[in-house]
């Protein structure tokens, strides 16, 4: 397993896993938690904060399959605490910071214990934290912005990121009775990166990144298998160069050049 | 009771912000007591943990317990199976112990806990959940007479119990350090083996201690030798096993 960084720029590459991953958040937050405001008519939950500045994080298997996922945007950009959002007066009491160092981090969907057992969804789940910091690192923020269930809020603390409340907690209504969150900052960089890995054991990088699309509209698939074979490898320093080699294969595949390079 | 709401916020936030800077447990509790002060609190603690399966273990320990309600479950050994704690878990939120009973959800066994912590003082409470990153599951427990109901008392409740659950285990394992084989220690090497046990990096504790990457290798091995362990982890291993205290030695 993986997680793969889904910019813009490589997102056409994608479309599967990105169609899998809404279907989720609406099986998830709709269903699950019964925020019936994000109910659509086609099943998915997408709403206006699913932009082209958007990345996301989504921890895939060797087939290409959904495990876990994560949304971030710049808080420089369209986020769910912008200035006059719904969401900004009902959850933050003091203005967040808004930066192209700050992003907001939302919907992160993972786990799945029903279908994939407990001790693999905390695997998935704890792959998409790490991946969150180490994100952050590669794209040198600072600092992220979140509404955190309180659940969150004391996994996130008690990973040893620290969190500062920009409100107090607040209930809402779901179909299923009241939830409650908050409107919290985070503490990303390499120091929360280094506690995440030994609190969850996953010491080798987890982010990919697959270069971007040639053809938007004839992308090439991403080589799942080969990927996660890569990532298998037990030192940190035989992945980062299988990684490196996997990666400039695939580089060279999007050109057309698969063939030759594998000769 | 008259609640502002701008005065909550302003209590939880300083909390949370001091929470990961607090010196010793007794500093955290004198925080977090400031701060509840006149909702009728008398005791708060964090006691039990639970697995993530669910299943009961006693675990750390710290805060301000009502002793006597303590011998009691202690002595009857009720964390091995304490019905309001599982009807808590169970309902996955937190629960003021009269609501559980008005709406007549938990049973009798339940019931006679209650009844039980009645009797040493504890008439009234609030339990509140704090899942860990690990699935883990603190309880903190709020007891007292008379709890304030106000829903954002009850919100301000919840995420102070946040902050005081996990920044009290960081605490917990400052507090072992100062017992057993660790009372040689001098106090920068403490703080290596502190930051060490939270998960920092060495170049993290170097940094944080604006010491040099090779000054901490140092101190650590000092400290292997020391506490006599073969490394870092087993250090940690160590300081992990050390008996756990229902008093804050501060």
């Amino acid at each position: 397993m993986l997680v793969h960084c889904v910019t813009s720029a490589n997102r056409s590459r994608y479309a599967d896993q990105l169609e899998e991953m809404f279907k989720q958040r609406h099986d998830v937050f709709v269903e699950g938690r019964g925020w019936h405001e994000l109910r659509r008519a086609d099943g998915r939950d997408i709403d206006e904060y699913d932009t082209e500045e958007t990345v996301y994080l989504l921890a895939l298997g060797d087939a290409g399959e959904v495990y876990a996922s994560g949304r971030m945007n710049p808080t420089s950009g369209r986020h769910q605490l912008e200035e006059d959002g719904v969401l900004r007066k009902k959850f933050a009491m003091r203005a967040p910071p808004r930066s192209h160092r700050v992003w907001e981090g939302s919907r992160l969907v993972g786990g799945f214990p029903e279908r994939y057992g407990r001790d693999f969804a905390r695997e998935s789940l704890y792959m998409i934290l790490v991946a969150l910091q180490e994100f952050a690192v590669r794209r040198n923020i600072i600092e992220a912005i979140s509404i955190l269930e309180m659940p969150a809020l004391s996994r996130f603390q008690s990973m040893g990121w620290e969190t500062t409340p920009l409100g107090i907690p607040v209930q809402y209504e779901t179909d299923h009775g009241l939830g409650e969150a908050l409107a919290a900052i985070w503490k990303t960089g390499p120091a929360c990166l280094a506690s995440a890995r030994l609190k969850t054991g996953i010491r080798n990088p987890v982010v990919y990144e697959a270069a971007p699309a040639i053809d938007a509209e004839e992308p090439q698939p991403i080589s799942f298998q080969l990927l996660a074979s890569a990532a298998d490898l037990r030192s940190p320093e035989a992945q980062s160069r299988a990684l490196h080699a996997v990666h400039a294969l695939l580089d060279q595949e999007s050109q057309g050049d698969l063939r030759q390079a594998m000769n | 009771m008259s609640v502002e709401r701008d005065r909550l916020a302003e209590d939880f936030l300083s909390f949370a912000l001091l929470a990961p800077r607090a010196l010793s447990h007794s500093h955290l509790l004198k925080e977090l007591d400031k701060r509840i002060a006149g909702w009728g609190i008398t005791h708060v603690a964090a006691c039990v943990m639970m697995d993530h399966e669910r299943r009961f273990k006693v675990g750390p320990m710290f805060g301000k317990p009502n002793m006597a309600w303590a011998d009691v479950y202690f002595g009857e050994k009720l964390y091995l199976d304490d019905p309001v704690i599982d009807y808590a878990m169970r309902a996955d939120k937190a629960e003021y112990w009269d609501e559980a009973f008005d709406s007549s959800r938990i049973g009798k066994p339940a019931r006679r806990v209650l009844s039980m912590a009645g009797d040493v003082g504890a008439r009234d409470g609030f339990l509140v959940p704090v899942p860990l990153y690990n699935g883990d599951i603190m309880v903190v427990s709020y007891q007292g007479e008379r709890l304030e109901r106000h829903p954002d008392v009850a919100g301000v409740l919840r995420g102070l119990a946040v902050y005081f659950g996990t920044e009290g285990q960081r605490l917990l394992i400052k507090s072992k350090l100062r017992s057993g084989r660790f009372a040689g220690l001098n106090t920068r090497q403490m703080q290596v083996l502190h930051l060490a046990a939270l998960g920092r990096r060495n170049k993290d504790i170097a940094s944080e201690l604006d010491l040099s990457v090779k000054t901490v290798e140092y101190h650590l091995a000092n400290i292997h030798q020391q506490i006599g362990a073969r490394n870092t982890k087993e250090a940690i291993a160590i300081i992990h096993s050390a008996p756990e205290t229902l008093s804050d030695p501060d």
